[in-house]
């Protein structure tokens, strides 16, 4: 089973969006049982990583941004898509982590994700 | 073919590496072409597939994440240097054998204290007379 769903993400444009509930929602709703799913954008100035979404930290991520990396530019080290694991139809993510969109681009809107899920489902 | 397998692997850090490689190999010989998802589960592990060396790698970590920088969340440079590095690589395969050239895989134990960690190896392919499910 392949298939490839588009989630549109309400941004205000500079923030960060916890993702992992919906694309827990969606391999429960395929019936995944065992796969991957990767979970990416190509939004300009926006990123998908891994990232315990604890609000010091993410403050803590912000000014690593801005004091390490040029905040547009970002998304180019941070990466597009952030993989994960399903075994036994779950994410295998751990307690802590989560998949966060990252938007950096300072344009409100609404935003494109895609979660392509690749796996065995119940038959 | 799709298979998972869970490994367990007893770590310690600090920014200890542990090789991956062998098993990587291991997986890639189930299936003639695909692609293999390596995962380590948690927040704070890095995993990273590289040709340099690791104290380039440490010290290019050190420069840009420091252990301590007046973080507001205790233990911020390992959830930071864990998201940088990812937890998730994927792996093409041919003919058996994953493309990795000279790199080699590791994961990377960031904080001090010993763990047990889970690796997940998700293998999408066409099968080889070799595979064993």
């Amino acid at each position: 089973m392949i298939e490839v769903v588009k989630l549109k993400v309400n941004s205000p444009g500079y923030v960060a969006i916890d993702l992992t509930e919906e694309v827990r929602r969606k391999v429960k709703e395929l019936g995944t049982t065992t796969g991957i799913v990767s979970v990416f954008t190509n939004e300009q100035g926006c990123a998908i990583i891994g990232i315990e979404y604890e609000t010091g930290l993410l403050a803590d991520l912000e000014r690593l941004i801005k004091e390490k990396l040029k905040p547009v530019v970002a998304e180019a080290f941070m990466g597009s898509s952030f993989t994960v694991p399903v075994v036994s139809g779950d994410l295998m993510i751990g307690g802590f982590k989560r998949i966060v969109l990252v938007d950096l681009s300072g344009k409100s809107g609404e935003k494109e994700v895609i979660i392509t899920v690749v796996g065995n489902a119940h038959s | 073919m799709l298979t998972a397998r869970v490994i367990k692997l007893l770590t310690h850090g600090p920014m200890k590496p542990f090789d991956l490689t062998d098993e990587l190999k291991k997986e890639a010989k189930k299936v003639k072409k695909g692609l293999i998802l390596v995962h380590v589960e948690g927040a704070t592990p890095g995993l990273i597939l590289t040709s340099f060396s690791r104290e380039d790698v440490w010290n290019l970590c050190s420069e840009i994440i420091p252990v301590d920088a007046d973080y507001e969340h205790g233990n911020a440079y390992a959830h930071l240097r864990s998201s940088f590095m990812s937890t998730s690589v994927e792996i093409p395969v041919v003919e058996g054998e994953p493309l990795i050239g000279q790199r080699r895989l590791y994961l990377v134990e960031i904080e001090p204290r010993r763990r047990m960690r889970k690796v997940i190896f998700v293998t999408v392919g066409e099968g080889s007379d070799r595979a064993s499910t």
